[in-house]
């Protein structure tokens, strides 16, 4: 097979996201992550459910599907344990997977699926224009909440640390370079890793701009020496100063980087373990005779 | 007893864990070793533990498909079970046919002597206290006492006891025959035999095989070739789940336990989608939660088998009854319009064959299909004639048996999967050589899958409306198209399939006393009223259709217009299959005669009523029970 490039991965529909928008770069990240590890496009399955982010897949080519809100996890689900020859990777955003979407969440990460999950996280809903969401700051408006947000917000990186997940990390939208090594390191992981992607929305949420960003990201990993990443409690410990940037966001720093990777057993391992256990039975009429009175 | 027919019907009622529902089992499964046939209408306590349970089986020298009006005769495990059925032992005064009360003596004395209702006190607690010094052996001692007053088969007893002891060992078994000689035992030394009631000589066993409703759903998943099943546990639906694991696993499928309704649906198609043919089951409100999938599942053309083991409604409603009200949101329910298919069973068999039959649909038109059945048709169980599968060499399924909806045989179909060799010409290709997933111009409105990996069907689905090579788009002109699409793979069921769940009619006259129509349970109710309708010299049609959705009108309108009226008895208030009648066909008069307390009709229900409405020429309306007898009666 000829050697693909980043362009080979994306289909003829063209994204129909605003200018400026931080999911141009998650594609354009995703299409580079899957060209550098020469996937084959008929093999990868793009799932996501609805919003700004969610129209991702649509924009790959392959096979993908385009959900429901809040569903694309479900779905990616059925897929993965269906065909576990496939890479099935999740695009959502952080109201389609931690508002709508959340009760999926601890499922899919304490079973371990080998399921990639990348969420865009701009911190508004966009495709509605402009309502809070789990992730927006304090004070900040939207349409249903014109007095500012009250509601507090949600820490990704710990949910997903805490329902079990074993690869966990941020990236940014403005740095293709990061993206690319960490979409890659996600897909290649063996089990249920998690993507935050800090993904700028120009149009709605105008605090977390580009500009924010190139002052206060800053690399875990190569900058403030997170390298243990095996050690559950260091990576909590790590994502706990998430929070730091949405109690102090003018002083503290916007994190980027691996906050865990472990290697366990996933969800299909285990069922392989199972298959085997109860072995095949290649003629049907036999699971119907059972029903017969047993012979005496 | 019908007249000069072997038609018997035993009751056995106590409290939940005391063996009351094995009892019933080993009855039936003793009918089927001595060469007749049974069904079984258990009812479990709604609570955890405890509670009132019952096990009506009725054997015959015939198939059956009801467990009739009423007992003949009553075996009480305690004196609730007494109480339980004291207005069916009061009737009995009114009958042609005395019922026989065997009870246990040590747990209740009757305080009054029934007209026609004949008594056989035995102390089933003490003889299994004191003298087995087991108490868990009572159902079995039961067994004994039936087998001696009746003439139960002894050696077809013994060996179905001895086929669910075996496993635990000789010692077990021959405890369990202790206990079964000991009933024995205790009738011919203190009872004197006072009723009409024996079971005659057995015969040749038929090949037969004994189900649970929801165990058929599971079983004729497995020969439709199901290789995913997502599950959230809900009753009655959760046995379908419990039945197919081990299968599917055997199989090479996988059961996902789901973390909810809205999941188990997204789950299963997404192995639709990846290839596999894929199932849930649930009940009313899972299928009020899936909505939305199910909508989708419309959309995006995915093949999908919904199970619907309908319990009493609307909220929680009545999570252990009867009731067949989610006929309107198996039809109805999920936004949008789409084209869906719904298949009900009216007996434990047809789920079996059922359960192949939607598969095929929604695999032929890539549609969702519901497959309706409720809760007391899960926990019933039958003896029908074992359904034979053949695998062939080429891979070709095909499943033969007693068809009940009268068809030869049912061949497994597999969906169209896309072929890049065999579409030289590129009819599914667009000019610059991508899939065309969702092609408009095909005569069926069917159009060939791609599957992943298949590096010639690359495509994206969506549930947006869309272009024919799934690009989000909605003008005018492409939404038309794909709708057109859409429904023309509806008027191709029609036209090729519809026919075939549409056998189980019989015309007796082209100018009827009445027409009956009725579906699901109902169905195998209204059937026993039917024959007896017709033994009282009235003129009767009847149909069954089992494909409820989509309606092939001029069907229906033929049938109605062959009768005086038309009757359609169903168990919801709305008169939901009646309701649906009257907006697709052009019936004008339509009864609907309907139950809603959580029971289903016995067949005397619908008998009385129809005489009610031959006498009173009644055409059209609303009824109920209480428009025949002035209250409610419950009938279990």
């Amino acid at each position: 097979m000829a050697v693909l490039t980043a362009k080979d991965y994306r289909s003829e529909v063209e994204p129909t996201w605003c200018a400026g928008c931080g999911d141009y770069g998650v594609l354009n990240a995703t299409a580079r992550a899957l060209a550098e590890l020469q996937k084959d496009p008929a093999k990868v399955v793009g799932v996501s459910g609805i919003g700004c982010s969610s129209r991702l897949p649509l924009f790959l080519k392959g096979y993908n599907a385009h959900t429901l809100h809040g569903r694309a996890i479900t779905f990616a689900i059925g897929v993965k344990v269906a065909r576990p020859d496939l890479d099935v990777i999740v695009f959502t955003g952080d109201g389609d997977m931690f508002s709508i979407g959340s009760g999926h969440n601890p499922h899919v990460a304490r079973r371990n699926l080998d399921i990639t999950i990348i969420m865009m996280d701009n911190k508004v809903y966009g495709l509605t224009k402009n309502q809070i969401s789990p992730t927006s700051r304090d004070g900040q408006p939207g349409t249903l909440t014109p007095y500012g947000n009250i509601d507090g917000h949600i820490n990704p990186i710990m949910y997903m640390l805490t329902f079990g997940a074993t690869y966990v990390a941020q990236t940014y939208a403005g740095n293709l370079k990061h993206m690319v090594k960490i979409i890659k390191e996600a897909i290649a992981h063996r089990g249920l890793s998690f993507v935050n992607i800090i993904s700028p929305c120009p149009t709605f949420n105008k605090f977390d701009s580009y500009k924010y960003y190139k002052d206060h990201i800053v690399d875990i990993n190569e900058d403030l020496g997170h390298t243990e990443i095996d050690n559950f409690n260091k990576a909590m410990e790590m994502a706990i100063h998430w929070d730091d940037n949405y109690r102090d966001p003018m002083n503290a720093k916007a994190h980027i980087g691996v906050y865990y990777k472990v290697e366990k057993p996933t969800y299909h391992d285990r069922i392989k373990e199972v298959q085997e256990r109860y072995g095949y039975e290649p003629n049907i009429q036999n699971l119907i005779d059972v029903c017969k009175p047993k012979a005496i | 007893m019908a007249s000069g027919k072997f038609d018997l019907v035993i009751k056995v009622g106590g409290e939940g864990g005391e063996g009351v529902i094995t009892a019933g089992d080993f009855l039936t499964e003793t009918a089927a070793r001595a060469g007749y046939w049974a069904v079984n209408y258990k009812s479990y306590p709604a609570e955890i533990k405890g509670g009132y349970a019952q096990s009506t089986v009725r054997v015959s020298d015939e198939r059956v498909y009801s467990t009739g009006d009423s007992f003949d005769i009553l075996c009480a495990f305690n004196g609730e079970a007494v109480e339980k059925n004291m207005v069916f032992l009061r009737r009995a005064k009114d009958e042609n046919k005395p019922k026989v009360l065997v009870y246990d003596s040590t747990d209740y004395t009757p305080d009054e002597e029934l007209e026609n209702v004949i008594y056989y006190p035995v102390p089933l607690s003490e003889l299994a206290k004191d003298v087995m010094k087991a108490y868990i052996t009572k159902n079995i001692i039961a067994l004994g006492v039936l087998a001696e007053l009746f003439g139960i088969p002894e050696q077809s007893i013994k060996d179905a006891i001895k086929a669910k002891f075996m496993r635990k060992g000789e010692k077990i078994v021959e405890m369990n025959y202790k206990a079964f000689d000991l009933g024995r035992q205790y009738v011919r030394e203190n009872l004197q035999k006072k009723d009409p009631y024996r079971f005659p000589e057995p015969r040749t066993p038929e090949n037969v095989v004994i189900m649970e409703g929801n165990q058929a759903v599971a079983k004729g998943s497995i020969a439709a070739g199901v290789e995913f099943y997502a599950a959230y546990p809900i009753t009655p639906a959760t046995t379908v789940g419990n039945y197919i694991v081990n299968d599917l696993i055997k199989r090479g499928g996988w059961l996902y336990q789901a973390e909810d309704e809205i999941s188990s649906l997204g789950m299963a198609l997404g192995a639709s989608f990846a290839g596999k043919k894929s199932m849930t089951a649930t009940s009313g409100p899972g299928i009020s939660l899936m909505s939305e999938f199910i909508s989708y599942a419309g959309i995006t053309e995915l093949p999908i088998v919904i199970v619907d083991v309908q319990r009493g409604g609307p909220g929680t409603g009545m999570p252990t009854k009867h009731e067949q009200a989610d006929l309107f949101i198996c039809t109805f329910g999920g936004h949008g319009d789409f084209p869906r298919a719904i298949l009900a069973a009216t007996t434990v068999e047809d789920n079996f064959y059922l359960a192949v039959e939607a598969f095929n649909l929604a695999e032929k038109y890539q549609i969702p299909v519901f497959l309706m059945t409720d809760g007391a048709l899960a926990i019933r169980s039958e003896v029908f004639p074992t359904p034979q599968v053949e695998q062939r060499e080429d891979g070709k399924v095909v499943i033969r048996g007693n068809i009940p909806y009268g068809v030869d045989e049912i061949e497994v179909v597999n969906r169209w999967i896309y072929n890049a060799e065999e579409d030289k010409e590129g009819k599914f290709r667009s000019p610059t050589g991508r899939f065309l997933r969702y092609k408009t111009d095909t005569p069926t409105g069917i159009t060939p899958m791609g599957i992943p990996g298949d590096p010639n069907a690359l495509h994206a689905i969506t549930g947006l409306e869309r272009t024919e090579n799934t690009d989000p788009r909605f003008t005018p002109e492409i939404r038309v198209k794909q709708m057109n699409k859409r429904f023309r793979k509806l008027q191709t069921l029609l036209r090729e399939d519809a026919d075939r769940y549409y056998k189980d009619m019989r015309i007796d006259s082209d100018n009827a006393d009445v027409g009956i129509i009725s579906w699901g349970l109902t169905a195998s109710i209204a059937r026993e009223a039917a024959q007896r309708l017709r033994e009282m010299g009235y003129t009767v049609n009847e149909f069954y259709p089992r494909l409820l959705w989509p309606v092939k009108a001029e069907v229906f309108e033929e049938f109605a217009s062959k009768a005086k009226r038309l009757v359609i008895p169903e168990t919801n208030y709305h008169g939901q299959l009646a309701f649906i009648l009257r907006a697709t066909t052009n019936i004008k008069d339509i009864i609907s005669y309907v139950a809603y307390r959580g029971e289903a009709f016995i067949p005397k229900e619908i008998v009385d009523f129809i005489k009610m409405a031959i006498e009173k020429d009644i055409k059209k309306g609303w009824f109920t029970p209480s428009d025949v007898y002035g209250t409610v009666v419950g009938a279990i």
